[in-house]
């Protein structure tokens, strides 16, 4: 077939350098304008009910056990450690505390991130990556549908839906979890009880859930955008997936470190 | 042939980004008007630029340089909403089916009338209707995943068709169908022109089906448009491209790679 020379914009020498930066850039500007789209959808009402319940029982299917299951051990890891160094300086009566507010702020909301990117991140990036490639995208749009509107926003909404909940499910068996090993290392459940709720409050508690709700968003977020992204057939949904898995968990793990940042400086400005 | 075309090309340009930095011309400078009420069919080697020449008039993909007008109006510069009316009056059947896993064969055909939020009834026998015509009766609850190739390509047809189109586009709509259905295929193509005077734009290798139903019959050739006119006319074409393809030889100016 014909080639063309001289069409393209010539590569700079400097451009391994700047390669990886500007496609940083296209990838977060993407996402922008994928949440941006999918906004306007949702802010004129256009959001289908149906379509967002069915994700949100195939987020909720896909993810709750794997969450109860992986935190419910951390917790039982945490209180193990932390009982042990807390009774060699006679602070037993803090373990609960302690491991309730870590599991409640921090391990219940990241690691059910880090699983639901794993379960339905990747699942959304999947799906939507065979659309793309069997030209089903472009057969929603032959029909006047926005891809956006019928797949994305309904995948956004449950998974931010989710999140909360399974976060909060995930916490209670983490807590268990924890009770069971600090009895184990001779704290007794009463007193880990106690403690917890002496320590954490109610705060801790909508703080470690509020902050799953943005993670949902990124997470639905990168795995639509990646499947919606996808080319070169099988290969390329393989890629897609696996990229809405390692993405979401880097985004995760970002963005927790900053919601941290500024509602740890909030509460400490108070004191 | 004196009425306004409803689907008019100029002068398109269409390129791809390989890889090493180069583009690839796909479609180099081609024009083409079609007349409303007409079926209208384009042939030309695998690779020649077919597919894409239909992605450019359902607006999927943009040209380079060119416009694309559809009822007359440019649809190159348009915005989704505006493209979106347009696209209500056109029926997309895909080469290879593109039908939703994830919906049963009725609710594939049904889907477009269902975002129109038409009644229930209406849809369903307007569906059944369909698949009778396409001897695909009873098939309503089945997967796309349990159908043959050839009856996939069948409910691509009907869903292309079920919200009465002006406009259908279609992509290889006989590929993977034994000779009866072939024939059936053209028949109904046949029909909609008749009946209900839509504009025909067929995609095809298939020389005898072409003869049989073309109004008007146009070949591309690595992105150029080699030959375009009646089939009487055409068929006395002395374009060696032409010649080969029609003859179907090996032997001639068709690289074989
Ligand atoms: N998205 C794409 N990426 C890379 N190359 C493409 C893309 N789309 C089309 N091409 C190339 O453009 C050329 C024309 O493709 P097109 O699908 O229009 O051909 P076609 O005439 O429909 O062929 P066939 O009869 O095999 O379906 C081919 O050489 C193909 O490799
Ligand atoms: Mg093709």
């Amino acid at each position: 077939m014909v080639k063309k020379k001289g069409m393209a914009p010539r590569r700079s020498p400097i451009s391994p350098l700047f390669g990886p930066l500007s496609d940083f850039f296209l990838f977060f500007g993407q996402l922008v304008s994928l949440f941006l789209e999918g906004l306007w959808f949702v802010v004129r009402g256009r959001i289908s009910v149906r379509a967002t319940i069915r994700q949100m029982g195939e987020v909720g299917v896909g993810s709750l056990m794997v969450a109860i299951i992986t935190v419910g051990f951390s917790g039982a890891v945490l209180a193990l450690y932390s009982s042990v160094q807390l009774l060699q300086f006679g602070q037993a009566a803090l373990a609960g505390g302690l491991v309730g507010k870590s599991l409640a702020l921090e391990i219940a909301p990241v690691i059910t991130g880090i699983v639901v990117a794993a379960r339905s991140g990747s699942a959304m990036a999947a799906e939507l990556g065979s659309m793309t490639v069997t030209e089903q995208v472009d057969a929603l749009k032959t029909m006047a549908t926005s891809p956006v509107q019928y797949l994305v926003v309904p995948r956004i909404l449950a998974t931010m839906i989710m999140m909360p909940i399974v976060a909060s499910i995930a916490n209670v068996a983490g807590l268990y979890g924890a009770s069971v090993t600090a009895n184990l290392g001779g704290i007794s459940p009463t007193l880990f009880w106690r403690s917890f709720q002496d320590i954490v409050t109610i705060g801790d508690q909508l703080q470690g859930l509020i902050k799953t709700i943005p993670f949902g968003l990124l997470i639905a977020l990168i795995g639509c955008r990646q499947g919606l992204t996808t080319s070169n057939g099988a290969q390329g949904v393989g890629r897609a997936t696996t990229s809405a898995v390692v993405f979401g968990s880097m985004a995760i793990y970002i963005t927790d470190f900053f919601i941290s940042l500024i509602t740890q400086d909030l509460t400490s400005l108070r004191q | 042939m004196s009425s306004e075309p409803i689907i008019e090309l100029r002068h398109i340009h269409y390129s791809i980004a390989l890889p090493d930095g180069e583009r690839r011309a796909i479609l180099d400078d081609v024009s083409l008007a079609i007349e409303p009420g007409t079926i209208n069919c384009i042939m030309g080697t695998s690779g020649s630029g077919k597919t894409t020449l239909l992605r450019l008039m359902a607006g999927l993909i943009r040209p380079e340089s060119g416009e694309v007008l559809i009822f007359g109006r440019d649809i190159t510069a348009l915005r989704e909403p505006e493209l979106n009316k347009i696209r209500r009056e056109m029926g997309f059947v895909f080469q290879y089916s593109a039908l939703f896993d994830s919906l049963s064969v009725g609710q594939n055909i049904g889907f477009a009338l269902d975002r129109q939020r038409r009644p229930r009834a209406e849809i369903d026998s307007i569906v059944a209707n369909l698949l009778g015509e396409l001897g695909l009766s009873g098939l309503e609850n089945k997967r796309p995943s349990e159908l043959s190739g050839g009856m996939k390509k069948r409910v691509a047809m009907a869903r292309a068709l079920a919200s009465n189109p002006k406009i259908v586009l279609y992509d290889e709509p006989d590929s993977g169908l034994d000779p009866v259905m072939t024939r059936v295929i053209d028949e109904l193509i046949l029909q909609m022109r008749d009946e209900k005077k839509t504009t025909n734009v067929v995609v095809s290798h298939n020389v005898h089906s072409i003869w049989r139903i073309a109004d008007r019959v146009m070949m591309l050739h690595e992105g150029q448009m080699v030959a375009d006119g009646a089939p009487r006319e055409v068929e006395k074409l002395d374009v060696p491209v032409l010649r080969q393809f029609l003859e179907g030889r090996s032997d001639g100016p068709i690289l074989v790679r």
